[in-house]
This record gives structure tokens, C-alpha cells and sequence, in this order.
């Protein structure tokens, strides 16, 4: 082997080793990122001759529509704003942390249905998918995609030709239920409406349903691009309690509240905003320090189960998870407007201050919702507050 | 050793073998683009060392073929190996080593359009403006610290760290960040009946309960997976709070930690830019009395504010914005409305790489032609 053969072999070594090395790098992983951008500039700069109210219609999320199907790329944050025209015997349910708009429908003999708005960004072309979801929910076999597109119909949604879908079926309880489901695409963002309940309240309703649809109007309002100081956090995003364990924020005024139901609020109880997840929120001074806070919460359905919120709250408190027999256990029965409720009562310690804390909670079931009422503070100050909070919960007229 | 592994990469036997194992992959990666769709197929059998089989449930990757890297940087190793190995200089085979070199070219430009190269969209509405463009396929956890009035700071985690799991911490960060669970694919519900779905356990749903299910990757070319997990924020203390992110969830979740207000969300991975698009319309030019497309343009003004850059133009179908090293396609708009324009733009560095190799790889071939040429007819006329 020649002197120069022996260096093209190193070489062809030192090849191999940088190709490795080079290829080690192209998988190594994501690093975290940080950087400084100036802040969002308004949307009010709009060129002569446009105005925000141009007549044109904002959607929600527009300017993502991509080909054959709207591939959302980009997320323009603004909060779109939903106007309707709520038919006679609905009632405002408020919006949750996806739905932006609610409604609890009772029958005359007992029944009750639920109306939701819900936004969903990149559904577009996913119709059938959602047809097969419910047909799921109640029982009912998956359909192929054909199949699955002759149960769409064409209805009008405020104007926009929307797609819409009636079934019934049977719940996971064995009550026979009906879904009528109507969709419409604006942009990226993809409006749902379901009316869901009762086979033979939601069969009754449908018309109203259908008038509803017709009247519903969305339209984006831009988010501003910074807050000014002192102003209230925006959005759904909030958290009660002041987010991480530990910090603190400034109380914010209540928004006013249409609909829902009428209650008596004791003189000590200062009502708060509570952001979007609660239908309500009161908070209590004590001596010194000692605060409390009463949290009103509501969800079409179950809410999630007595167990699952009962162990939220526990582990709010630092205590372990129940198990249903314990949970039967420790729980009792109060009597509140136009029925029962189910009354508990926890004591540990509060995660965000490591202080003692007592939780005193009750649940009411109504039309079809699930109503949480939970006072948590200092243990001296909800020991003098029981009373108002059960004279509170027991006196709310639904 | 050594000279068997020099002989067995200068062979012309191992590079028969690559380009054939090169030709059954480009036919067997374009085929599983029909099921697995064009990005996953190029990840899984052009971006790998090898392509693998998984048993359904079993959780094994059994690699059972080799992938683009794989071919390509034995097929690199190969030529200069064999260029070392056999290459004698003179200009009678120079045109040997200007195709040699292109085809070099054309694997690196490759490699390196892989490496560094970004695709990404920009949406803009008419008298609106831009500084950033977002990731189609890749996701991020970026926790915005809003208190500055003129700048927002941003920590943003890669979601393939939250994918990966386990504790992440940044001297930016009040907090550590436990990465507990993580759907590369999902879809929400607000109510517990929707079937497959299973409750979220974090507690951001604050007084109502969300349900969640995972979704199988999105293999479709028009649609995008749409993430959610959840993410566990650890004070100091020790205290921890499992938060959803999700997607689906449009607005920032807002908290106050150690006097800061931070808000954080899981969104399409960003790239800004210091300069802004303003969009000042959209057109969709129509051939008369039909609805055929004849045309889409976006009128644009671009504003650096760094250096008082401030012009108008137009992007068309086929003339983009070449800018700042990035390339802005008209890509798409809003199909509602019209006011509303997407851009793709593309930060490839190595997009010349192609035409050089190819320009390289042509005047090669013609010289080592012309050399024989020359030297054939030299021989019949001293015959």
C-alpha cells in the first residue's frame, strides 16, 4: 500500500466521522427559543376608504381559507362576537371555555335540551367525521364518507348556506335522545351549532332551532394591542384564584349577566368578574388577611360528575382522590329551591398560600344543567359564612 | 481492515448498489405518499437513516430498509472515496471530475435544503400588517411576558420537547414546566357524552370540565393536525398546576406569576421578521362573465422600520417577493371574503445549490465529450 493510498484512506476516515457527526447534529432535538417582538400592531390601520364597519364581512379567523378544504395556517387572535335573536323558553346557559354561547330548553314534562355555539378552527372538510361522532354518541353505527354526506341537508346560518344533520338514538344512560347539528365554515374557523336533548323536546324545538340559525350574525373584534395600565386581563383565559400558586391579581368588576338564574346575595359577598369558565364569582373579606371566595359554575350535562369536581376540589385542598363509596359517604343531601342538592364539606390546606383552607360545596341539578356553588377560604371566615352560602344556594330561584 | 473498508467504499459495486436502492426508494417513498401523505412520507423514508416497520401495539421499530440519509451519504462517501482512489488529473478527465462534483453538489444542496430551509405562511388581511409568518406542520408552548409597553418577550418551546415529556426549566421561566401529556393530534369536547372521549385532568377547565380524545395523525395535504396536552407549571415551592393547551383554545390562557403577567399558548411555530407586509388588497381577477381565475395578486407596502424601508409592491401567481433571503409565493386566500391574502414563504439558503450542480454536471458531460470527440477525429486524420 502506497504513502498516498494510506492518506486517502484517512481521509475517507475522517469522511465518515463528519458525516456522522453531521447527521448526529440533524437529529439532535428542538432548543427553546427566546426572543423579543415589538407588540401586535392594532388592526385600525386600515388604508383610505375602508373602515372597520365596511360592510364586509370580518369572519372569525378569515384569511386562512386554503385550497379545497381551508387549512388554517396562522391564527389571527381577536375575539369574534356572536348576535342572535334567542327564541321564546331558551334560556342563556353563557359560554364555557370553547362554546361562546349556551342555552338550556326545559319541557313541560320534565325534559330538557341544550343549544351550544362552538367555534372550532381547521374542521372544514371534516363534516362526515363529525356525523360519525354523534352517530357514535348515540348509539348509532359509523357511516362511510358517502353515507355520511347524504345526511347533510343545506341550511341557512345567518345568511352563509350551511350544512346540517338530524339523529336520534340512545344515551349512554338509555334515555332516547335526539341531535340536530348545524355547521357553517367562515374562514378557518368552523361554526357549530347543536341542539341536543329530549327526542321529543328537541323534535319540537327544530323550527325554533332552524329561525335561530337564521338570525345569528358573527362578526371579529380585534383585540387591542396592548392593554392600558390597570386594565383587567382579557379573555377566557384567565384564572380564578390569580393563576400560579402564589400570585395575586387585581379583582376585576363583574360583566353583566343576561339571563340565568335569580339569587340573593349576601351583604359581605362582593361579586367579581369570573372570567369565562364561571357563571359567577363573589369574594369575601374576613379579619386581617382572611379572605374567601364563592365560585358559581354551570354545564349542560353531568358537568363532568359529582366525583370528578369532589376530587378537583380535594386536590385543590392537598387531599387525595375519593372513591365513589367515599365520596357516598361524606356527602348529604339539602334541600334547595325546587328540589335537592348535594352538600360537602373539605378542610386541608390551599395550594396557592400552603394556609389552612375549608371547602364547603354543593351541587343542584336543573333543566338539564349541572349548578357548582363552592366557598373556599381562610377556615374561620367560611365557618362564619356557612350560613349566608347555604341560605344563598337554597334560595336560588332556576 | 482499514484498506478492505477503502476498497469497499471506493467500489463501483457499492454505488450500483445505492443508486439501485436510491431508485426503489424514490418509487416506494412516492407510492406511500397516497396513504401516509407527503410530509410524513418524506419524513419517514427521505429524512431517515432507515425506514422502519412497527408492529401494530408492540411499540418496536425493526429497521427493515435504508432511508434518504442513508443512500445519500453512503452515495457521497462513495464518490470521494472513488475520486480519491481512482482520479488522476489532466484536462482529459476533468469533465469526469466536474460531474463528479455536481452530483457532490446536488446531494449536499440537498442535505442542506433539509437542514435549514423553512416553509411557512403568512396571512394578512386588507389594512392589515404582519411581521411574522407561521409553521404549517410545527407546533410551539410560547409563554408571553406582556408587562414591557412597547415589546412582548417570548419563551417558545418546541412541542417536540412537549411530545418527549419530562421537566423543562429556562432562566426566562418563574416556573419549571412538567410536559406530562401531549396529542400530537386531538379533537375537544364540552361534554362528556361525545364518544372516545376521555376527561382532561388539568385544571385549567376552571369550574367546567373539558373532554378530550387523540386523533391519529393528519395524513391529508389540506388539513393539519391540531395538538393539546397538558403542561404542569411548578412554582419554586414546589407547587404544581396542571394547565390544558390546546389548539383549539384561540386565546392565550393569562396568569400572574411572581408579579409578572405572563400568558401562554400552544400555537403554529412563529417566524418573525423585522420588517412588517401590509396589506393593501387583494385581488382575484375573473375572465370576463366567468368565474375562471385569471389571476391573484396581493398589493403589498413593506415597512423596515430598522431602516425606513417603505415601498409598495405587488405579488402575483408567478412572481413572488424575493426579500431579506426569503421568498414570498402567493399561495392562497380567503375564499369567504377575498380580503384576505396567504403568502408562502420560503427561507431556503441552498436553493441555488441545483442550478450550479446541474450547470456543473452539463459543461462535464460536454467536455468529456468533446475530449473524445477531439481525440477520435484527431486519430482518423492521422490514419
Amino acid at each position: 500500500m502506497s504513502f498516498n493510498h494510506q492518506r486517502a484512506q484517512w481521509k475517507m476516515v475522517r469522511l465518515i466521522g463528519l458525516w456522522l457527526v453531521v447527521a448526529y447534529s440533524a437529529a439532535a432535538a428542538d432548543k427553546i427559543q427566546v426572543y423579543r417582538v415589538p407588540k401586535e400592531r392594532p388592526a385600525s390601520s386600515l388604508p383610505p376608504g375602508h373602515s372597520a364597519d365596511d360592510g364586509h364581512n370580518h369572519g372569525p379567523g378569515d384569511g386562512h381559507g386554503h385550497a379545497a378544504g381551508g387549512n388554517p395556517h396562522g391564527t389571527p387572535r381577536a375575539t369574534p362576537k356572536v348576535t342572535y335573536t334567542t327564541p321564546e323558553g331558551w334560556r342563556e346557559a353563557g359560554a364555557g371555555e370553547m362554546r361562546i354561547a349556551g342555552f338550556t330548553i326545559a319541557g313541560t314534562n320534565g325534559q330538557a335540551a341544550q343549544v351550544a355555539v362552538t367555534p372550532l378552527p381547521g374542521m372544514a372538510g371534516r363534516e362526515n367525521l363529525i356525523v360519525n361522532m354523534w352517530r357514535q354518541q348515540v348509539g348509532l353505527s359509523e357511516l362511510s364518507d358517502d353515507e355520511a354526506g347524504k345526511q347533510l341537508t343545506t341550511v341557512d346560518i345567518g345568511g352563509t348556506p350551511g350544512k346540517m344533520f338530524d339523529m336520534n338514538g340512545k344515551s349512554a344512560a338509555g334515555a332516547t335522545i335526539r341531535i340536530v347539528t348545524a355547521m357553517a365554515h367562515l374562514g378557518e374557523m368552523s361554526w357549530f351549532y347543536k341542539l341536543q336533548g329530549d327526542d321529543e323536546l328537541v323534535t319540537a324545538q327544530k323550527p325554533n332551532f332552524i329561525a335561530f340559525l337564521k338570525t345569528v350574525k358573527i362578526e371579529e373584534v380585534a383585540a387591542p394591542a396592548a392593554l392600558p395600565a390597570g386594565h383587567p386581563p382579557i379573555g377566557g383565559g384567565a384564572m380564578p384564584g390569580g393563576g400560579m400558586p402564589g400570585a395575586v391579581t387585581a379583582a376585576t368588576p363583574p360583566k353583566p349577566r343576561q339571563g340565568g338564574p335569580v339569587w340573593t346575595v349576601p351583604a359581605s359577598w362582593k361579586e367579581i368578574d369570573g372570567g369565562q369558565f364561571l357563571f359567577a364569582k363573589f369574594m369575601i373579606a374576613g379579619e386581617g388577611d382572611a379572605k374567601a371566595a364563592v365560585n358559581v359554575s354551570s354545564s349542560a350535562g353531568d358537568g363532568g360528575g359529582l366525583l370528578a369536581n369532589i376530587n378537583r376540589w380535594r386536590g385543590q385542598l392537598g387531599l387525595g382522590s375519593w372513591s365513589e363509596a367515599e365520596l357516598q359517604k361524606n356527602t348529604q343531601e339539602i334541600e334547595v329551591t325546587g328540589g335537592k342538592g348535594t352538600y360537602i364539606e373539605l378542610s386541608g390546606s390551599d395550594g396557592s398560600t400552603e394556609k389552612p383552607a375549608t371547602t364547603l360545596g354543593v351541587k343542584v341539578v336543573r333543566s338539564g344543567s349541572t349548578w357548582y356553588y363552592k366557598l373556599m377560604g381562610e377556615p374561620k371566615l367560611v365557618a362564619a359564612q356557612k350560613e349566608n352560602f347555604l341560605a344563598f344556594v337554597k334560595g336560588v330561584k332556576y | 481492515m482499514l484498506t478492505r473498508l477503502y476498497n469497499f467504499f471506493s467500489s463501483v459495486k457499492l454505488a450500483v448498489i445505492l443508486l439501485a436502492l436510491g431508485l426503489i426508494l424514490v418509487f416506494w417513498g412516492t407510492i406511500a405518499q397516497v396513504k401516509l401523505g407527503l410530509y410524513l412520507a418524506q419524513d419517514e423514508f427521505f429524512r431517515s437513516l432507515f425506514i422502519y416497520w412497527k408492529p401494530e401495539g408492540s411499540g418496536l421499530k425493526i429497521p427493515i430498509f435504508p432511508g434518504g440519509y442513508l443512500v445519500g451519504g453512503l452515495l457521497l462517501i462513495n464518490l470521494f472515496t472513488a475520486h480519491l482512489r481512482y482520479y488522476k488529473s489532466g484536462f482529459k478527465r476533468l469533465g469526469i471530475a466536474m460531474i463528479h462534483l455536481g452530483v457532490v453538489m446536488l446531494l449536499l444542496g440537498q442535505f442542506a435544503t433539509d437542514m435549514l430551509s423553512v416553509e411557512s405562511h403568512m396571512s394578512i388581511r386588507e389594512g392589515e400588517s404582519s411581521n411574522y409568518s407561521e409553521s404549517s406542520s410545527r407546533w410551539e408552548l410560547a409563554i408571553i411576558d406582556a408587562s414591557d409597553s412597547k415589546d412582548d418577550k417570548v419563551v417558545a418551546i418546541p412541542a417536540s420537547l412537549l411530545l418527549k415529556g419530562g421537566e423543562l426549566t429556562h432562566p426566562e421561566l418563574p416556573f419549571k414546566l412538567r410536559a406530562k401529556t401531549y396529542h400530537i393530534n386531538s379533537a375537544l369536547s364540552d361534554s362528556s357524552e361525545a364518544s372516545g372521549f376521555e376527561p382532561v385532568p388539568a385544571e385549567s377547565a376552571v369550574g367546567r370540565q373539558i373532554w378530550w380524545r387523540s386523533l391519529p395523525k393528519e395524513t391529508r395535504m389540506n388539513f393539519r393536525d391540531i395538538p393539546s396536552g397538558i403542561v404542569e407549571l411548578i412554582s419554586p415551592q414546589g407547587e404544581s398546576r396542571p394547565l390544558l393547551v390546546s389548539g383549539y383554545l384561540a386565546r392565550p390562557l393569562s396568569l400572574t406569576v411572581g408579579g409578572r403577567d405572563l400568558q401562554l399558548v400552544l400555537r403554529p411555530e412563529r417566524y418573525y421578521k423585522p420588517y412588517y407586509l401590509h396589506l393593501i388588497d387583494f385581488r382575484f381577477d375573473r375572465y370576463a362573465g366567468t368565474e375562471k381565475a385569471k389571476n391573484f395578486s396581493s398589493r403589498i407596502r413593506l415597512e423596515r422600520p430598522d431602516t425606513g424601508e417603505n415601498r409598495e409592491l405587488t405579488i402575483r401567481m408567478n412572481e413572488p417577493l424575493r426579500y431579506d433571503g426569503k421568498t414570498f409565493f402567493q399561495s392562497s386566500f380567503d375564499k369567504e371574503t377575498e380580503l384576505s391574502t396567504v403568502l408562502q414563504v420560503v427561507n431556503n439558503p441552498g436553493w441555488l445549490t441545483p442550478y450550479f450542480a446541474c450547470v456543473l454536471v452539463s459543461v462535464g458531460m460536454v467536455w468529456q465529450f468533446l475530449v473524445h470527440l477531439i481525440g477520435f477525429a484527431a486519430k482518423r486524420k492521422t490514419a
